[in-house]
């Protein structure tokens, strides 16, 4: 599998807190990897400073060996990016919402028009509701809508921050499985999630985040067998432990 | 890359314009629109019945003052005597017995005197004088063969504030005290006299009013002048303020609301530059402003033009002795306050720009924009009910160094043509919204936009004993 983009020691600091402290993977081509780990861990940091919207204070990004960082406009080319907890203009109707950012992200009429009846089929468990204002919708609703502007675009890379949170079991696996159904067009998948049990269906591999250090990087099933453990659940309490036993970085606090 | 960049803008710009131009943000405008178109017809209604009779009956305060007090400038008046008579000394002579102090400006001509009576060394001090009464040439005579008689009474207006109303009563009670005076003498000269008008002996004189003001003089009455650019003016800074406080309000909410829906975000991660996004939103929040200025100049203009224009309530020739002071509204005019209006609502959007990328939410908004509100309401206040040009100097420059000032005060420099002021003003408004824009443009295309508004969030939160303030200092 060809890597779509590398993640090469990266650093963000907040004032003087480093948020992320050197995280390393990769990205490969039609996968999809889920970085897991606890509230403040540094997820939606990582993912910003991959997405181009703040900067990286250390270590690079990279695609086929070039450093992104130089031409961001044409990496948002090939990304769309969901923020945590996001919404929309809630004086829009949904559907005007995915032609707005169709014709924001399209190159020509006839691109933004195949993307929004790609959207328009991913949504149409929503029904008429497209056609209504986005302030009438459900927190679900909401995520779908949000979920297929992301992918409407058929981009190379969808990075979805916290794409099932706050989601009932219903609403939760209908996404999961979206998302799943996703790779078969090519299309590779970054996510997030401090849900660690859920995520192990979803993704192919999978990377530890706590309090902005990677633990450890590998298939669900890897990691499963390498920390001996029946979940992810628990492949994060334990790698937490032994790395804190090891170098004592884990427990730092910033 | 470079086409698909430019042609993104309308896309983004129509859908900031459509985001501001909601029922809630039109409907002010149309209030405010028929609020001037008719508000002019009724107070023109109004003023029918309002107006001037020249009535002097005040009873004469013939107990004479101590024979030293001190005076206000107010109690000094020019006198000119071309009468040089036994009647004109008479009243020179006395008219101190009425709290009227003479003083005797060299010039024979009265635009020259009014003009040396503008600083006028009275006893050691420079006094400001701003009336001036001219007893002409058969004022005795005239008095004599039981005519009744004039003096010309010159007021010059210096400022628009409220203190300049008092300037411009002053001619009237000069007048009345003259009146005063000569009633007493006629009626030894005449008293017993059965032949004689009663109203005569009463109220010999009258005065035939000049309004000096930006070095001429026009034969009209200064109170009427004074009122005539108060009704045209009352409004304007209110709605100054409004459409101020209006954008600025706007375009902060707007990026606060962006930012908490996590819309800016998401917009910000598409194939679009962060300028695009960032003038769409000024422009369509200045354009908003802009219709909004405008639909306020025409209602406005036409409230005015009914209350003075050739059809309205004032005659002809104190239209045009107005248009001669140069303090009528013309093209000119509206051009000077368009444009510092234009200014001022700019540093308000970037002010509100800068507040809007720090701030989370919109109670802290609120909080927030308090303190701006306050710098267009100092001004605000203070250009309603005073001159600021006539403030000690210190207290001048602070005022002016709040950007909105100029504008508030452009009306007013206008009218006394004080065109330097009006230059340097636009001039500062320019270069505060260009270092404001740059600021915001720098944040904006940075990280900060997303972090400043936690960090500040944070600092204000932990260790209450160093204030945030305290924190951003040593940064
Ligand atoms: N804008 C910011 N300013 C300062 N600190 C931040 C900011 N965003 C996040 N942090 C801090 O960085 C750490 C990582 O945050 P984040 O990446 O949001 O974690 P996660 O998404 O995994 O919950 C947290 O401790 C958080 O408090
Ligand atoms: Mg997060």
């Amino acid at each position: 599998m060809r890597n779509l983009l590398e993640v090469k020691n990266v650093k963000k600091l907040y004032g003087k807190k480093e948020a992320v402290k050197g995280v390393s993977f990769e990205v490969g081509e039609g996968e999809i990897f889920a970085l897991i780990g606890p509230n403040g861990a540094g997820k939606t940091t990582t993912l910003r400073m991959i997405s181009t919207l703040i900067e990286i204070n250390g270590g690079q990004i990279t695609r086929g060996g070039v450093d992104v960082k130089k031409s961001p406009e044409k990496v948002r080319e090939l990304l769309t990016y969901l923020p945590d907890e996001a919404g929309a203009y809630k004086n829009m109707t949904g559907i005007s919402y995915l032609r707005f950012m169709a014709s924001l992200c399209a190159n020509s009429d006839e691109e933004a028009k195949k993307s929004v009846e790609y959207a328009e089929e991913i949504c149409s468990s929503l029904g008429d509701a497209l056609y209504e204002k986005i302030k009438t919708y459900s927190k679900g609703m909401m995520r779908k809508l949000l979920i297929a502007r992301a992918v409407m675009t058929r981009p190379k890379l969808a990075i979805l921050d916290e794409p099932t949170s706050g989601l009932d079991i219903i609403n939760g696996l209908e996404v999961r499985n979206f998302i799943k159904s996703l790779t078969q067009s090519g299309m590779s998948v970054l996510l997030s999630s401090h849900n660690m049990l859920e995520i192990d269906y979803v993704s192919d591999r999978v990377g530890i985040i706590d309090k902005g250090l990677l633990y450890a990087v590998g298939t669900p099933k890897e990691l499963k067998e390498k920390y001996n453990a029946a979940n992810l659940e628990e492949v994060f309490v334990q790698c937490v432990k032994e790395t804190e036993s090891k170098t004592g970085k884990g427990g730092e606090t910033a | 890359m470079n086409k698909t960049r430019k042609s993104k803008f309308p896309i983004i710009f129509k859908k900031e314009l459509k985001d501001l131009m909601t029922p809630q943000a039109l409907i002010p405008i149309v209030i405010l629109f028929f609020l001037f178109y008719f508000m002019g017809d009724i107070i023109g209604s109004l003023s029918d019945d309002h107006t001037v009779t020249i009535n002097i009956d005040e009873p004469g305060i013939s107990d004479g003052p101590p024979a030293e007090m001190t005076v206000s400038a107010n109690s000094l008046v020019g006198f000119i005597d071309e009468d040089n008579s036994e009647l004109s000394n008479y009243i020179k002579d006395n008219i101190r017995n009425f709290g009227v102090i003479p003083v005797f400006p060299e010039a024979a001509d009265p635009e020259t005197a009014m003009n040396q009576l503008e600083s006028y060394d009275f006893a050691g001090e420079e006094v400001k004088i701003q009336t001036l009464i001219v007893i002409p040439r058969g004022f005795e005579e005239n008095l004599l063969i039981g005519n009744y008689a004039s003096v010309d009474a010159y007021s010059s207006i210096d400022s628009f504030g409220m203190t300049s109303m008092i300037a411009g009563a002053s001619a009237h009670t000069v007048t009345s005290a003259v009146n005063n005076l000569l009633s007493q003498r006629l009626y030894e000269i005449y008293g017993g006299d059965p032949n004689i008008n009663i109203n005569y002996i009463k109220f010999p004189v009258y005065s035939n009013d000049f309004t000096y003001l930006n070095n001429i003089t026009q034969n009209v009455n200064a109170s009427m002048v004074l009122g005539y650019v108060t009704s045209q003016t009352v409004f304007l800074p209110i709605i100054i303020f409004i459409i101020i406080m209006m954008s600025t309000q706007m375009l902060a909410a707007s990026i606060v609301n962006e930012k908490t829906d996590k819309t800016l975000e998401t917009i910000m991660t598409t194939p679009m530059s962060r300028m695009s996004v960032l003038l769409a939103k000024i422009l369509s929040a200045a354009i908003y402003a802009g219709i909004y200025a405008g639909a306020y100049s025409v209602s406005y203009k036409r409230f005015m033009d009914s209350l003075g224009g050739s059809d309205g309530n004032y005659p002809d020739e104190f239209i045009s002795s107005l248009e001669k002071f140069g303090i009528t509204f013309d093209i000119t005019a509206f051009a000077i306050i368009g444009a510092q209006l234009f200014l001022s609502v700019l540093c308000g959007l970037a002010i509100s720009m800068l507040i809007g990328m720090i701030i989370e939410d919109m109670k802290t908004l609120q909080a927030y924009l308090m303190p701006v509100m306050f710098l267009i309401m100092i001004p605000y206040l203070l250009s309603m009910f005073l001159d600021i040009n006539t403030l000690p100097a210190i207290a001048k420059i602070l005022i002016y160094a709040l950007p909105f000032t100029h504008t508030f005060t452009a009306a007013t420099n206008l009218f006394t043509q004080n065109y330097t002021l009006i230059i340097f003003g636009i001039i500062y408004q320019a270069i505060f919204v260009g270092a404001l824009l740059t600021v915001a443009v720098k944040i904006f295309n940075s990280d900060k936009l997303f972090t400043l508004g936690q960090i500040m969030a944070k600092k204000n939160k932990g260790r209450n004993k160093k204030s945030a303030f305290a924190n951003l200092l040593k940064k």
